[in-house]
């Protein structure tokens, strides 16, 4: 196992101080694993060590500083994340754990007691937003109808087209083309992209399920991938002619596919009435890079295909994670 | 003093941006100074931006403004330009394209050009491959491109961001594009003209395309051709000192073997002063 060489340089503070943080609840960011009483502790201290990680991943988040804001005493965490703090039982009361482009996390309102160690996984989230690049959603039946769609993107609406007022109400045939009942417009597809904080591989224990490629087979990649996920050739198309040139500014690219529930989960609901016969959603997260280690183990990806029948959905979108700014 | 001390700032800050090997845009930098001094007078950052954001010159290691990433983002690229085919299903179709500058990628693969059969509602079959394909597609980079412009005037809309959707289905109705292209044009450009709240536009059609952007080779000659490339600046307010002329369209009929092509460029190191 490598171990993973990333972490958030001080200078991408200057880039993404201007975001906003886009945490709702810090109460969610750190879970007290155990606190124990340990009679080696000296009288008039107590010790708090733990773990800081990139988002709910298994991603250690290295050079992060831990300290208290009462003694000012500071530690920072190692390459595996792991930090250990001695503190002072009569002031120290109040924890933060913070990197410049990261979220700061404060630990408070925990009765730190003397000679106790308190163990402690931290999970740190991203400032700056990740834009969800062109997701477009076709709708295929061979027998008229009227649907209706709705999305619940993770995250703000940056836009949408044709605009989505509560959601889109369109009638889908064999033409290929959709009808806003509204407007009597026709569209090929209907478009959102939206940003949030917070978007990032899944990993699994300490891999990550997904793919390193060389970018001078991108188009084979995409093709054989996509095909294995019963994407037609118009999707294919615009699903390659639009991430193609992304992947391929450097000379390799990490890339992980987020299928079905995972798309529902990490990206966005969907929720469309009358109830598709198939739906199939892809949505890729990919980092160009420019060797092929990211510091982790990457083993491939199991993607599975779909059958196409009656009122057939297919939705796929992407985000660049950037992660040339996280590496050293 | 203070003068001096925001020079310096603007320099380090620069510099901490190169290396980061993200070059952030203008605005962000003065935001980034503004921030700090709020009493620093706007209009002497801009001028030292100006003289600065040609060809930056950073001290240290690093030639990264020699990378392909400095390179891509300092020569405009144009991005996306897209052909469709309507024809008879049957005639094998050859089509080759003669771009100024270089290109940076084709889909599917470009040798020395592409042969097709096009059927009415627009669908490519490859004829080596028997693969479908909705639309060819190829993208490169020109330093050379720009805005085309008079001595005091200029032809082009400055748009307020917000409403480009409207504006664009406006544009690009006048121009005969169908719900297709039109949907995939402003799907690809609204989330880019959006990123300034406001943009100066320039449309290059037929002629200018072919002068400019790159030119099509198709056997058998299509019945009607129509060409669109979309150039667009950032802007941070609405004005211009060029007197602004709006450009006009003329409707394009489509008979026999009809052939679009759409694509645009961010226009970033104008030399126009807006």
């Amino acid at each position: 196992m490598k171990k993973l060489p990333l972490f958030v340089i001080g200078l991408l503070a200057i880039n993404t101080s201007f975001c906003e943080s886009g945490l709702d609840n810090p109460s969610s960011n750190y879970t007290i694993v155990s606190d124990l009483v340990d009679k080696k502790i000296k009288k008039g201290t107590f010790v708090i060590q733990g773990e800081v990680r990139m988002f709910s991943s298994t991603f250690p988040l290295e050079n992060c500083k831990v300290g208290s804001l009462q003694s000012e005493t500071f530690t920072m965490t190692n390459a595996e994340g792991r930090f250990t703090l001695l503190c002072n039982s009569a002031i120290d009361s109040t924890f933060y754990i913070y990197q410049d482009g990261w979220a700061e996390i404060t630990i408070s309102d925990y009765d730190f007691k003397d000679r106790h160690r308190i163990t402690i996984s931290a999970y740190a989230h991203q400032e700056f937003n990740h834009v969800k690049r062109k997701p477009v959603i076709y709708l295929y039946s061979e027998t008229e109808l009227t649907a209706s769609i709705k999305i619940n993107p993770m995250g703000e609406f940056t836009f949408t087209y044709p605009l989505y007022n509560a959601g889109w109400n369109v009638t889908v045939n064999n033409s290929g083309m959709l009808t806003d009942t509204k407007t009597q417009k026709q569209y090929p597809y209907l478009f959102w992209e939206a940003e949030s904080s917070d978007l990032f591989y899944k990993t699994v224990g300490n891999t990550i399920p997904g793919f390193i490629i060389n970018t001078d087979s991108t188009i084979q990649f995409l093709e054989e991938k996509l095909s294995l996920l019963g994407l037609n050739s118009t999707e294919m198309t615009d699903f390659i002619t639009f991430w193609g040139p992304i992947i391929e500014r450097e000379d390799f690219a990490l890339i992980q596919f987020f299928v079905d529930e995972d798309y529902n989960s990490e990206i966005a609901g969907l929720e469309i009435t009358p109830k598709p016969d198939a739906i199939r959603r892809v949505y890729i997260l990919c980092s160009p890079i420019k060797d092929s280690m990211v510091g982790m183990d990457v083993v491939p990806q199991t993607l599975t295909g779909f059958e196409r029948k009656g009122f057939t959905v297919v939705e796929w979108g992407g985000s660049e994670i950037d992660l040339t700014n996280l590496k050293p | 003093m203070k003068i001096i001390f925001a020079i310096f700032l603007f320099f380090t800050t620069t510099f901490v941006f190169s290396i980061s090997n993200d070059a952030r845009i203008l605005n962000e930098s003065n935001q980034f100074l503004s921030d700090i001094f709020l009493d620093i007078d706007d209009s002497l950052i801009s001028e030292i931006h100006e003289c600065d954001i040609e060809k930056p010159k950073y001290p240290g290691k690093k030639p990264w403004y020699r990378t392909k990433r400095w390179y891509n983002k300092h020569h405009p690229q144009k991005r996306k330009p897209v052909i469709y085919l309507y024809g008879d299903g049957v005639t094998e179709i050859a089509i080759s394209f003669k771009p100024k500058g270089e290109t940076t990628y084709t889909y599917p693969e470009y040798n020395n050009g592409w042969r097709v059969t096009a059927n009415a509602f627009g669908n490519l079959k490859e004829v080596s491959t028997g693969k479908n394909y909705p639309y060819l597609f190829w993208e490169g980079i020109d330093k050379n491109l720009d805005f085309i412009r008079g001595e005091n005037s200029i032809e082009g809309f400055i748009i307020n961001t917000d409403s480009s959707s409207l504006f664009l289905e406006n544009i690009l109705n006048q121009i005969g594009l169908n719900e297709k292209e039109k949907t995939d044009f402003i799907t690809f450009w609204v989330p880019e003209l959006i990123k300034s709240e406001f943009a100066f536009v320039q449309f290059l059609i037929d002629e200018q395309y072919n002068q400019n952007i790159s030119e099509l080779e198709i056997i058998p000659k299509p019945a009607s051709e129509k060409k669109v490339f979309m150039l667009y600046s950032p802007l941070e307010k609405p004005t211009s000192k060029l007197k602004i002329i709006p450009q006009a369209f003329t409707f394009f009929q489509r008979h026999g073997l009809i052939v679009v092509e759409w694509g645009g460029a961010k226009i970033e190191n104008t030399n126009l002063n807006f």
